[in-house]
């Protein structure tokens, strides 16, 4: 009888000592292989991304000399600092070329703008001379290098010139007087007396 | 001629039997043999798989670094847009004073003449009835003489048609002496956006 039940005995522990095989051997080789294929999956997804990111920084790279320069342009028309010096001059320069005489000015100092990315420097011009001289001036401070916004004008006869010295006012005939308010810029959030020296940016600006 | 078995059937049962168990025991180590197998196999493929990650992930590292090495020329660009978008703010509503003395000295009639001029880029306060549905941006007002009322109202079409220059309005007239015909006036119109230049439309209106 015994002799009889030896074969089932040594199949039924055959077939056990498989199934344990592929549990303990098979089984969890196939479930690290299925989670190393989805790692591989995403990080080959990720060099995709990575790649674009890449081309987009190389294409900036390539631009950089031109982002440069006119970063340098932009900086020109609002520079770093309020520049006072290289705003006289301007002006200067602008009343030269349209025939006015430069009579006032007087820049008042820098105020913050509400968004807090800008200060303005509204400085008040007063200039004579002729019509079209006068509007040779405008013209001229629309096309300064620096960004330049008039926001009140004011124009009349009779031109006057003083003198505190000698104390006489001599009027040119035919001449107008031109009372502007310009408004300047400066990224300098910081600016005019009283503030921190050196430009005061905020981040990125 | 018959075969006649002389063994016991004891005996020829036992062999039976034994030959049973030997078949099952190298079926069972076959097939354990082939688990074995089947499981070297795994083991060379999760193997190469992972030698796959391995260097996947080397190429991603490499990558990542000249992203970090290139990331400043990113800033570069944020930085010119950061610039740009402050000179489009500080060009808002920027308006072309020579422009507007060239279209001045255009409409003003042969008999008139004015004494004085003035303008400004801001929203003027209210006068009419209702809230004005274009936005207007400024206004310029001019004192002068004309010869005529009918010169006082030649000015006023005249402002009108300039692009830009709305609500003419005279605020006063008087004639300078009695039967002189001579008026001295004060008059002004509204701006509306037309007069704004193209880089002053560039940014969002405060």
């Amino acid at each position: 009888m015994n002799d009889r039940r030896t074969p089932i005995l040594v199949g039924v522990g055959a077939v056990i000592l498989v199934v344990l095989a592929v549990f303990f051997l098979v089984l969890p080789k196939s479930a690290d292989i299925s989670k190393t294929k989805e790692d591989l999956a995403t990080a080959q997804q990720q060099e995709s991304s990575l790649r674009v990111q890449l081309q987009a920084l190389q294409e900036a790279q390539q631009a950089a000399p031109q982002t440069k320069r006119e970063i340098e342009k932009v900086e020109t028309q609002v520079p770093p600092t309020a520049d006072l010096p290289a705003l006289i001059r301007l002006l200067r320069e602008a009343a030269d070329r349209a025939a006015v005489d430069l009579f006032q000015f007087s820049p008042s100092a820098p105020t913050l703008d509400p968004g807090g990315t800008f200060s303005t420097v509204a400085t008040a011009v007063n200039v004579t001379g002729s019509y079209f001289a006068l509007d040779e001036f405008l013209f001229q401070l629309e096309s300064l290098p620096r960004a330049a916004k008039v926001t009140n004008v004011t124009i009349a006869p009779g031109a006057a010139a003083s003198s505190s010295s000698t104390t006489t006012t001599t009027s040119t005939a035919g001449a107008l007087s031109m009372q502007l308010t310009v408004e300047f810029y400066t990224s300098d959030l910081s600016a005019g007396p009283g503030s921190s020296p050196g430009p005061t940016t905020t981040t990125g600006a | 001629m018959s075969q006649v078995n002389l063994l016991p059937p004891e005996l020829k049962q036992r062999q039976a039997t034994r030959r049973t168990t030997s078949i099952a025991l190298v079926a069972g180590a076959a097939a354990l043999a082939l688990v074995v197998l089947f499981s070297f196999l795994k083991s060379a493929e999760l193997s190469h798989t992972q030698d796959e990650l391995q260097a996947q992930q080397a190429v991603n590292q490499r990558v990542q670094a000249q992203i970090a090495e290139l990331e400043k020329y990113s800033q570069l660009g944020s930085q010119l847009q950061a610039k740009q978008q402050l000179v489009k703010s500080v060009y808002a509503n920027e308006v072309s004073w020579s422009g507007i003395l060239l279209d001045l000295s255009r409409v003003v009639p042969a008999d008139a003449y004015l004494t004085q001029f003035s303008g400004q880029v801001a929203p003027p306060t209210t006068t009419g009835t209702t809230t004005p549905s274009t936005p207007l941006i400024g206004s310029l007002t001019f004192t002068g003489n004309v010869k005529g009322a009918d010169t006082l109202a030649a000015w006023l079409t005249r402002l009108e048609q300039v692009k830009g220059w709305v609500n003419a309005w005279a605020n006063s007239a008087s004639e300078s002496a009695p039967f002189s015909r001579i008026y001295q006036f004060t008059s002004g119109v509204d701006l509306s956006p037309d007069v704004v230049t193209k880089r002053g439309q560039g940014a969002t209106t405060p």
